[in-house]
C-alpha cells in the first residue's frame, strides 16, 4: 500500500523531486515471554488479552529482586505496564506499602492516574491512587496524606511538601517504590534541581526509616546508567532492548528547498492533506505553537477537513477530545508541538511528519515512534529547516537512522544550585556534618558566614527569614523574575537573563498568539513595559561575550594543538538587535544594557600560530566558522538546547597567547555540557567537519557555518579555513 | 440537644415546643431516644472534657460559645495560655515562648527565651514539658500558627510530639463576638476596641525578627526587651480577653 502511495505522491503536480532519499527500517519480530504473576494480575492481563514481551518480563524480575532500574525501551513498548505490574504485586504483598510516582508535568500525572485507577479497579486492590499537587482541593489533602498508598506528583510540588514531612510520616515510613517517569526531561538546570531534590527526599526517607527502590523510565539515551546515577545517586540496572512487534518503516527525507516557490509550511500542509485524504492517519510535529496552528489551517484550506492543531495551553477537555478522536480514528490528522511526543495515550498512527529536526534524535524517535500500529508498515517524513543540524541529517540519513543517541547530563556540583538545596535541606531537618561531602562542607561554611545557616549541637539549621524553598525556583537559576506588563496588566514573568536576551527595548514578543513590542526594560525595578501591536516582523538580539579562563581542570595535549577544560568567567553584553522581515534583515539597532558576568564550565582549544593551509588573513574566519560548526553539532552528543552553549574565537587570546576557540555552558554555574564535549571532542569535530565539507555551498551558508545567534553578524567567516581547522582537530584528537 | 445526630435548629425549636429541654429528657423520645442514650453512655459522670470536646467539634464551628463552657470542666491547674515568637513565618526558628498559668485572681506567666538559635531545642523541650501537663490550652490564632509551628519545629528536631489537649483558639471566638464592633480581629484591634488596653512603645509583631537579629549580631540584650514585653503582653491580653468573652456568654444566658 505504501508503494502505491509513493507512486501516487511522486505523480502529483506539486511534487518537485523533493524526496532525496528513502530508507527502509526492517520490521522487528515480537518476542513474547511469560513470567509467573499473582492470579489477580494474571487475570487482569488475560482479561485484556495482553501477552507480555521478553523485556517486560525482565523488568518484572529485576524489580522483584529489589534492584533499582532504568527502562529505556522504545516508544509504545509497554514500559508503564512493565513497572506497574511488579509494583502492584509488591503492594499486594505489603498491605501498608506505598509508591510515589513523579511526572515532569501535571497533565502527565493526571493521564497516568487514569491508568492506575483502572488497574486498581480490575485487581481489587485498595490503594486510592491520587494526584497530589497544587491543584488538589484542600478538602481532599488530609485524606490523601493519611490513606492513599499511591501518590502521583511533580518535582515542583514535592519541593514544597518536603518541609512538611511530619504530615507525610505514614506515607514516607512505608514508601517502597519511587517511579521517575519521562526521566529524560530532567536535564539542564531543571534536571540538576531534580537530582538535588531527590537527594533531599532520600535524606528525609532515611529519617523515617525507609529506603525505597527507584524505577526510572526514559526515552533512549546514550548513557542510561551514568545518567541514572547522577540523577538518583544509585547504581541501576539498565533495560534498553525492546522486544515488541514493529512493522516495516519507510523514512522519506524531504528537501523543501528544492521547491523554492513554496514555503516549508505549505509543503508540509500539502503532504498532510495528501496523506490524510488517502486514508493515512497522520501526526505532524512542529517546533512552535504558531507553526502548528498555521500548518493545520493551511491543510484545512486544501481540503483536509479532519485535521486539527494540538498544543499545550488548550483546555484539558479540548485536549482529551483530540486524544480520543485520534485513538478512535475520528480525526485523520493532527499538527502538534512536542506536547504529544510521549506520555499521552493517543494510540498509534500510520504516518508521522517531522517539520524541522526536533533538537535531538531522542525527541525525533519519540515522535517518529508514534507511527506504526502493531506490525503494520508505517511512514515517516523528515522535512528539515535551513540550519546546520537539520541539514546535516538530510545529508546523512545513516546518522539519522542509527542507534546512536545523545548523552543526557546534569550538574549537581553547580555551586549555586547545590548551595540552595543545602539551605533547603537544613530547613527540613538539621544538617549534620557527616551528611555532607567535603565540597558541600565548604559551601556550608559560606552559608554560615552569610548568616543563612547557623551551627547548633544538632547540626546546621536554617535561620533566614524568607522561606528557604522560595529563594530560587526549580526551573531557573536567575531567581526573581522580570514582570512583563502591558497597560498595567501583568502578562508573564521572565528570568532576568532571558529578559536581557528577549525583552530588550524594541523586541517583538509573542504572548498567546498576539504580538507585543517592548517599550522599555528596567532591570533594577524588575519591570518591562510592552504595548500590543500587530507587526509582521520579528527581532533577534546580538551578543558579544568576553571569556576569562579561571582554572584548568583537565587537559589533553596533541602534537600541535592543546585542549583543556575548566572554569571560566563570562561577561556577556547585548550590543544590538536585528529586525527581520520574511527572513531578511531590514534594520540593525544598537542596545544599551548593562553587561552580565557569571562563572561557568568551559573548554578551549588552542592552535599553533600558523595552521598550515590557512593564510593569516583567513585565520579568524576559519576559527570562527569552526566554532559555529562545533556548537551546531553539540546537540548530537549531549541533550541541550541551542541556547545552552555558546563560544568565542580569537586569533590571539589574552590568557593562552595563541589562536583559540572557547566553548562554554551558557548557564550560570555550568551544566556539565562542556565536560561531555571535551571528552567526545574527536567525534564532535568529525561531525562538524562532515557538516561543513559535505555542504554544497561555496563560501559558507546558513546550513553549515552561519549561526543565527552570532553577535558579530557572522563576520568574518571562512569555509575553507574552517575545514582546515576542523581537519587538524580531527587528526590530532584520534586516540587509541 | 443540638449535640445529637439529626437535630438541627428546626428540630431543636420543635422539640422545645413539645416540652423537651435536655438530652436526658429525650431518652423517651421515639426517634432520638437511642442516640440520646448513646451519648449519655459516652459522656460518663463526671464528664470527660476531651470527649465532650470531640462531640462538640463534630457539630459546632470552633467559634461556638459552648466551647468556652469546657473551661468549667477542666481544673484550673490543667489550663495553659500560650504564645510564640519566631524568626519569620513558617520553617524558621522559634525564639521565645510564653506560658500563662491561671490562678484564682491572677495569671502567672513563664517565658522561655532562646538566648541563641541553638537554644531552640531546649525551649521546645521546656514548652512541650509544660504542655504535657495541660489538658486545655488557649491561644490567639494558635490553631493555624503557634500550634502548627510548635509541631513542625519538634518534627524538625525529631522530638516526640503526641500531645492532643483541647485547644481553644480565642481568635475564632473574638471574631464571632465582636463582628459588629471591630473592623478586623487582630489582637491589637481587640485590645484597643474592646479591652481598652493601650500598649505604649509596643513592638509590632513583624518587627520581632529584625530586633532579634540585631541582638544576635551585637550581643547587646537591649533589643530583646521589647520582644519579651510584647510576648508577655500577648498572653496577659489572652487572659483578659477570655474574661470578657465569658462575661458576654454569661450575659447572654
Amino acid at each position: 500500500m505504501l508503494t502505491d502511495l509513493l507512486a501516487q505522491l511522486t505523480g502529483e503536480s506539486w511534487y518537485h523531486e523533493q524526496i532525496t532519499h528513502i530508507a527502509k527500517v526492517p520490521a522487528a519480530k515480537t518476542e513474547p515471554a511469560r513470567v509467573a504473576l499473582p492470579p489477580i494480575l494474571q487475570n487482569y492481563l488475560d482479561g485484556k488479552g495482553i501477552t507480555l514481551y521478553k523485556h517486560q518480563c525482565k523488568v518484572i524480575e529485576v524489580v522483584r529482586a529489589g534492584k533499582d532500574v532504568i527502562i529505556t525501551t522504545p516508544t509504545a513498548s509497554g514500559k508503564t505496564l512493565a513497572f506497574n505490574l511488579p509494583i502492584f504485586e509488591g503492594l499486594l504483598a505489603d498491605p501498608q506499602g506505598c509508591a510515589l510516582y513523579l511526572y515532569p508535568l501535571k497533565a502527565l500525572a493526571n493521564d497516568q492516574r487514569g491508568k492506575l485507577l483502572e488497574l486498581e479497579r480490575e485487581t481489587g486492590l485498595d490503594l486510592l491512587p491520587s494526584v497530589y499537587d497544587g491543584d488538589t482541593p484542600a478538602g481532599k489533602r488530609g485524606r490523601i496524606k493519611q490513606v492513599s498508598r499511591l501518590i502521583l506528583t511533580n518535582p515542583h510540588a514535592l519541593h514544597y511538601y518536603l518541609p512538611w514531612h511530619h504530615q507525610w510520616s505514614r506515607f514516607f515510613s512505608n514508601l517502597r517504590y519511587i517511579v521517575i517517569d519521562e526521566a529524560h526531561r530532567y536535564r539542564g538546570v531543571f534536571g540538576t534541581n531534580v537530582a538535588l531534590l531527590l537527594r533531599r527526599l532520600e535524606r528525609i526517607l532515611n529519617h523515617y526509616g525507609s529506603s525505597p527502590q527507584v524505577i526510572l523510565s526514559s526515552a533512549s539515551v546514550a548513557n542510561p546508567v551514568d545518567y541514572a546515577r547522577a540523577l538518583t545517586g544509585r547504581e541501576v540496572v539498565s533495560i534498553d532492548k525492546g522486544t515488541s512487534a514493529r512493522g516495516e518503516r519507510q523514512v522519506l527525507f524531504w528537501d523543501a528547498l528544492l521547491d523554492p516557490s513554496h514555503s516549508i509550511t505549505t509543503q508540509a500542509a500539502k503532504l498532510l492533506a495528501f496523506l490524510t485524504s488517502a486514508g493515512v492517519q497522520t501526526l505532524c510535529f512542529t517546533g512552535s505553537r504558531m507553526m502548528a496552528e498555521l500548518i493545520a489551517r493551511t491543510a484545512h484550506g486544501m481540503g483536509a477537513r479532519k485535521v486539527l492543531p494540538y498544543r499545550a495551553g488548550y483546555l484539558p477537555r479540548e485536549r482529551r477530545e483530540i486524544e480520543s478522536g485520534l485513538r478512535e480514528r475520528q480525526i485523520e490528522g493532527v499538527v502538534s508541538t512536542s506536547a504529544l511526543e510521549a506520555g499521552i495515550d493517543i494510540g498509534s498512527l500510520d504516518a508521522v511528519i517531522l517539520v524541522g529536526f526536533p533538537g535531538s534524535l531522542l525527541s525525533a524517535w519519540q515522535q517518529a515512534g508514534r507511527a506504526g500500529r502493531g506490525s503494520d508498515p508505517s511512514l515517516i517524513v523528515y522535512i528539515p529547516y535551513e540550519n546546520p543540524l537539520d541539514r546535516y541529517f538530510l545529508h546523512h540519513p545513516v546518522e539519522f537512522l542509527g542507534e546512536e543517541r545523545e548523552r543526557i547530563v546534569i550538574q549537581p556540583d553547580n555551586p549555586r544550585l547545590a548551595a540552595w538545596h543545602l539551605t533547603c535541606a537544613a530547613a527540613e531537618l538539621p544538617l549534620r556534618p557527616e551528611e555532607v561531602s567535603p565540597k558541600e562542607g565548604s559551601l556550608l561554611d559560606e552559608l554560615a558566614a552569610n548568616a543563612v545557616l547557623t551551627k547548633t549541637p544538632r547540626g546546621m539549621i536554617y535561620r533566614g527569614r524568607k522561606r528557604a524553598h522560595e529563594i530560587l525556583s526549580m526551573d531557573s537559576i536567575a531567581g526573581e523574575g522580570i514582570k512583563l506588563t502591558c497597560e498595567g496588566k501583568l502578562l508573564e514573568t521572565m528570568d532576568p537573563l532571558r529578559a536581557r536576551r528577549d525583552a530588550y527595548p524594541g523586541a517583538v514578543l509573542l504572548h498567546r498568539g498576539e504580538t507585543y513590542v517592548v517599550e522599555d526594560l528596567k532591570l533594577e525595578e524588575g519591570v518591562a513595559r510592552l504595548r500590543q501591536e500587530k507587526v509582521d516582523y520579528y527581532t533577534k538580539s546580538m551578543r558579544t561575550s568576553v571569556v576569562k579562563i579561571l582554572t584548568v581542570q583537565e587537559s589533553h595535549s596533541c602534537p600541535s594543538i592543546a585542549i583543556e577544560r575548566g572554569r571560566a568567567q563570562v561577561t556577556e553584553s547585548f550590543v544590538g538587535y536585528k529586525t527581520i522581515h520574511f527572513d531578511r534583515t531590514i534594520s540593525v539597532d544598537a542596545l544599551d544594557l548593562p553587561a552580565h558576568t557569571y562563572e561557568t564550565d568551559a573548554l578551549w582549544i588552542t592552535f599553533p600560530r600558523d595552521i598550515s593551509g590557512i593564510p593569516p588573513e583567513k585565520l579568524l574566519g576559519g576559527l570562527h566558522g569552526a566554532e559555529h560548526a562545533l556548537i551546531a553539532m553539540a546537540p548530537l552528543l549531549v541533550l541541550c538546547e541551542r541556547d545552552d552553549i555558546d563560544g568565542v574565537s580569537t586569533p590571539l587570546h589574552e590568557e593562552t597567547g595563541l589562536p583559540t576557540i572557547l566553548i562554554f555552558d551558557e548557564i550560570e554555574g555550568g551544566a556539565g555540557l562542556a565536560e561531555v564535549l571535551f571528552t567526545s571532542l574527536h567525534r564532535l569535530a568529525a561531525e562538524a567537519l562532515k557538516l561543513v565539507s559535505d555542504c554544497p555551498c561555496e563560501n559558507g551558508c546558513p546550513s553549515c557555518i552561519y549561526s543565527p545567534r552570532c553577535g558579530n553578524y557572522n563576520r568574518p567567516l571562512d569555509k575553507e579555513g574552517a575545514i582546515r581547522a576542523l581537519c587538524l582537530l580531527v587528526e590530532e584528537t584520534v586516540r587509541d | 440537644m443540638r449535640l445529637l445526630f439529626g437535630i438541627g435548629a428546626r428540630f431543636d425549636q420543635q422539640l422545645r415546643e413539645d416540652g423537651y429541654s435536655s438530652i436526658p429528657s429525650l431518652l423517651t423520645h421515639p426517634r432520638f431516644g437511642d442516640t440520646a442514650a448513646q451519648l449519655l453512655a459516652e459522656w460518663k459522670d463526671p464528664l470527660d472534657p476531651a470527649q465532650v470536646n470531640t462531640t462538640l467539634s463534630c457539630w459546632l464551628p470552633a467559634s461556638h460559645p459552648l466551647f468556652l463552657q469546657l473551661l468549667g470542666l477542666v481544673p484550673r491547674e490543667k489550663m495553659l495560655f500560650f504564645d510564640l515568637e519566631t524568626m519569620g513565618l513558617f520553617g524558621v526558628p522559634i525564639i521565645l515562648a510564653a506560658i500563662g498559668r491561671p490562678g484564682a485572681s491572677e495569671i502567672r506567666i513563664t517565658q522561655y527565651l532562646a538566648c541563641s538559635l541553638d537554644e531552640e531545642i531546649a525551649l521546645l523541650e521546656r514548652v512541650t514539658e509544660a504542655l504535657s501537663h495541660a489538658s486545655l490550652i488557649l491561644s490567639y490564632n494558635g490553631k493555624s500558627f503557634d500550634w502548627t509551628t510548635l509541631r513542625e519545629r519538634c518534627a524538625y528536631y525529631g522530638l516526640p510530639f503526641d500531645y492532643a489537649p483541647i485547644h481553644i483558639d480565642l481568635l475564632h471566638h473574638a471574631r464571632r463576638a465582636y463582628r459588629d464592633r471591630l473592623s478586623n480581629a487582630q489582637l491589637q484591634t481587640v485590645e484597643e476596641g474592646i479591652l481598652e488596653i493601650e500598649r505604649t512603645e509596643d513592638l509590632p509583631s513583624e518587627a520581632v525578627p529584625k530586633y532579634y537579629e540585631a541582638y544576635l549580631k551585637s550581643g547587646n540584650s537591649g533589643p530583646l526587651v521589647p520582644i519579651v514585653n510584647h510576648n508577655q503582653q500577648d498572653v496577659a491580653t489572652l487572659a483578659l480577653l477570655l474574661s470578657h468573652l465569658l462575661m458576654l456568654t454569661a450575659h447572654a444566658h
